[in-house]
C-alpha cells in the first residue's frame, strides 16, 4: 500500500525542503519507488534542491488544471533510480490548489508509487493544510529553538483536527519528530534546547537529530541531495532516519557532542 | 581529468560549490526573467512540439523540454531531447 508523508514545521526555513529531498532520496536509495511532491506553490524550492529547474515544463498545478497530463509533469531524477520529482509552479494564485485537484492526483500517484513525499509550505494556511490533508504520516521538522518548536506544536494540532484522516474518523496520522540544525556542543552547555528538551515537550516519537552541518550547503550549492554525501555527518543522519522510517533500530548519532580525537585516543589506549 | 573528479565525487570535488551555485543561478535567474515576457502563443507551441515529439519518443521514459530561453541576448525556443532509452522507431541514417 502506497503511503503518503507530509515533511511539514509550521515555521519556515527549519529544513523542510532539504529534508523532503533527503528523505526521497533515501527512500529510492532503498528501492522504494517515491516521487517528492513540491507544495510550496509560487516559490517553488524543491527543483533547485534537486536540480532538475531546467526541466520543468509542466507541474503539479497544471495537472491540477487538467492542462497537463500527470506524466507529462512527472520528473525522472538523473541520479537516483526509482525516484520521482514533481515541481510546483511559479504563479502566486493560492487558490490554484483545489481539494479535489489534489485528491485526483494523490489517488493517482498511489497506483504508482510506493511513497510519496510531501513539501509542506511553511504556515498554518492553506497550502500547509493541503499538504498534510491526505497524509498517512507527518515528519514534524524543528529545530531546537523556542518559535519553532511552539509552531510544530500548533501544527501537530492541525494534523489531529484538521487532516483527511481526522475528519473521517480513521486510525489518526502517525507522527514523528525531526530535529534539524542541532548543534550538540551547545546543546551540552546549555545554550539551546537539546533534543530530550524538545521530546518532552512534544511528545512524539523521534525519527531522528540532523545535526547542523555545513554539508547542507554544498550540497544545495549543487543540486544534489545530502543525503547522496554519504561522508557527511547530515547525509548519515538522513541515512538513519530513513533505515528508522523503514522499521529498523538505528542508534542516535549526533545527540551528543563528538569528543577529541585526542581524548578517544587515551581511553582508548586504557580501555 | 579535472572533469572527471568532480563527476565521482562532487562532495569532494576540489571546484569550490559556490562557483557552481553562482552558475546555476544566473541561468535560473535568467530563464525565469524570461518567463515574463512569453509569447501568447507558446503554451500552444509547447503542446504541439510535445505531441510531435511524443510519436517518437516515449515522454515518460526521456527527457523533453520546450523552453523559452535566452540565447546571446535574444529570445529563443530550445527544445532538448535527451534519450534514455532507444527511440520506438529506429532513426534511418543515411
Ligand atoms: N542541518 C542543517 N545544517 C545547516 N543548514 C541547514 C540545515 N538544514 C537546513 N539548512 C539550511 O536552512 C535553510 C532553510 O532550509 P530549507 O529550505 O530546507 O527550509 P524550509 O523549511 O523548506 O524553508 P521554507 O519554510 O521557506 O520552505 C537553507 O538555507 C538550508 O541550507
Ligand atoms: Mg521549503
Amino acid at each position: 500500500m502506497a503511503k503518503v508523508i507530509v515533511v511539514t514545521s509550521g515555521k519556515g526555513g527549519v529544513g523542510k525542503t532539504t529534508t523532503s529531498a533527503a528523505f526521497a532520496t533515501g527512500l529510492a536509495l532503498r528501492g522504494r519507488k517515491t516521487v517528492v511532491v513540491d507544495f510550496d506553490v509560487g516559490l517553488r524550492n524543491l527543483d533547485i534542491v534537486m536540480d532538475c529547474e531546467r526541466r520543468v515544463v509542466y507541474d503539479f498545478i497544471n495537472v491540477v488544471k487538467r492542462e497537463a497530463k500527470l506524466s507529462e509533469a512527472l520528473i525522472r531524477d538523473k541520479r537516483t533510480k526509482n525516484l520521482f520529482i514533481l515541481p510546483t509552479s511559479q504563479i502566486q494564485d493560492k487558490d490554484a490548489l483545489t481539494k479535489e485537484g489534489v485528491e485526483r492526483i494523490i489517488k493517482e500517484l498511489r497506483r504508482d508509487f510506493d511513497y510519496i513525499v510531501c513539501d509542506s509550505p511553511a504556515g498554518i494556511e492553506k497550502g500547509a493544510l493541503m499538504a498534510l490533508y491526505y497524509a498517512d504520516y507527518a515528519v514534524l521538522v524543528t529545530n531546537p529553538e523556542i518559535a519553532s518548536v511552539r509552531d510544530a506544536d500548533r501544527m501537530l494540532g492541525l494534523i489531529q483536527s484538521k487532516s483527511r484522516r481526522a475528519e473521517l474518523g480513521d486510525e489518526p496520522m502517525a507522527q514523528r519528530l525531526l530535529i534539524t540544525r542541532y548543534d550538540a556542543k551547545r546543546a551540552s552547555r546549555g545554550e539551546m534546547l537539546s533534543v530530550q528538551d524538545v521530546e518532552d515537550i512534544l511528545a512524539i516519537p523521534l525519527l531522528g537529530v540532523i545535526p547542523e552541518s555545513r554539508s547542507i550547503l554544498r550540497a544545495s550549492n549543487q543540486g544534489i541531495p545530502v543525503i547522496l554525501d554519504k561522508e557527511s555527518d547530515a547525509g548519515q543522519a538522513y541515512t538513519d532516519a530513513v533505515a528508522r522510517f523503514l522499521g529498523g533500530k538505528v542508534e542516535h548519532k549526533f545527540v551528543q557532542p563528538s569528543k577529541p580525537k585526542f581524548f578517544q585516543k587515551v581511553l582508548g589506549a586504557w580501555a | 581529468m579535472g572533469m572527471k573528479r568532480i563527476y565521482l565525487n562532487p562532495f569532494r570535488s576540489r571546484v569550490r560549490s559556490a562557483n557552481i551555485a553562482k552558475q546555476r543561478l544566473s541561468r535560473i535567474i535568467a530563464h525565469e526573467r524570461m518567463q515574463k515576457n512569453l509569447p501568447a502563443f507558446f503554451p500552444e507551441l509547447q503542446r504541439d512540439l510535445l505531441t510531435v515529439v511524443s510519436k517518437y519518443v516515449d515522454l515518460e521514459r526521456n527527457e523533453v523540454s520546450v523552453l523559452f530561453a535566452n540565447q546571446d541576448r535574444r529570445p529563443s525556443i530550445e527544445l532538448n531531447v535527451t534519450l534514455n532509452e532507444t527511440p520506438k522507431r529506429k532513426w534511418a541514417f543515411r
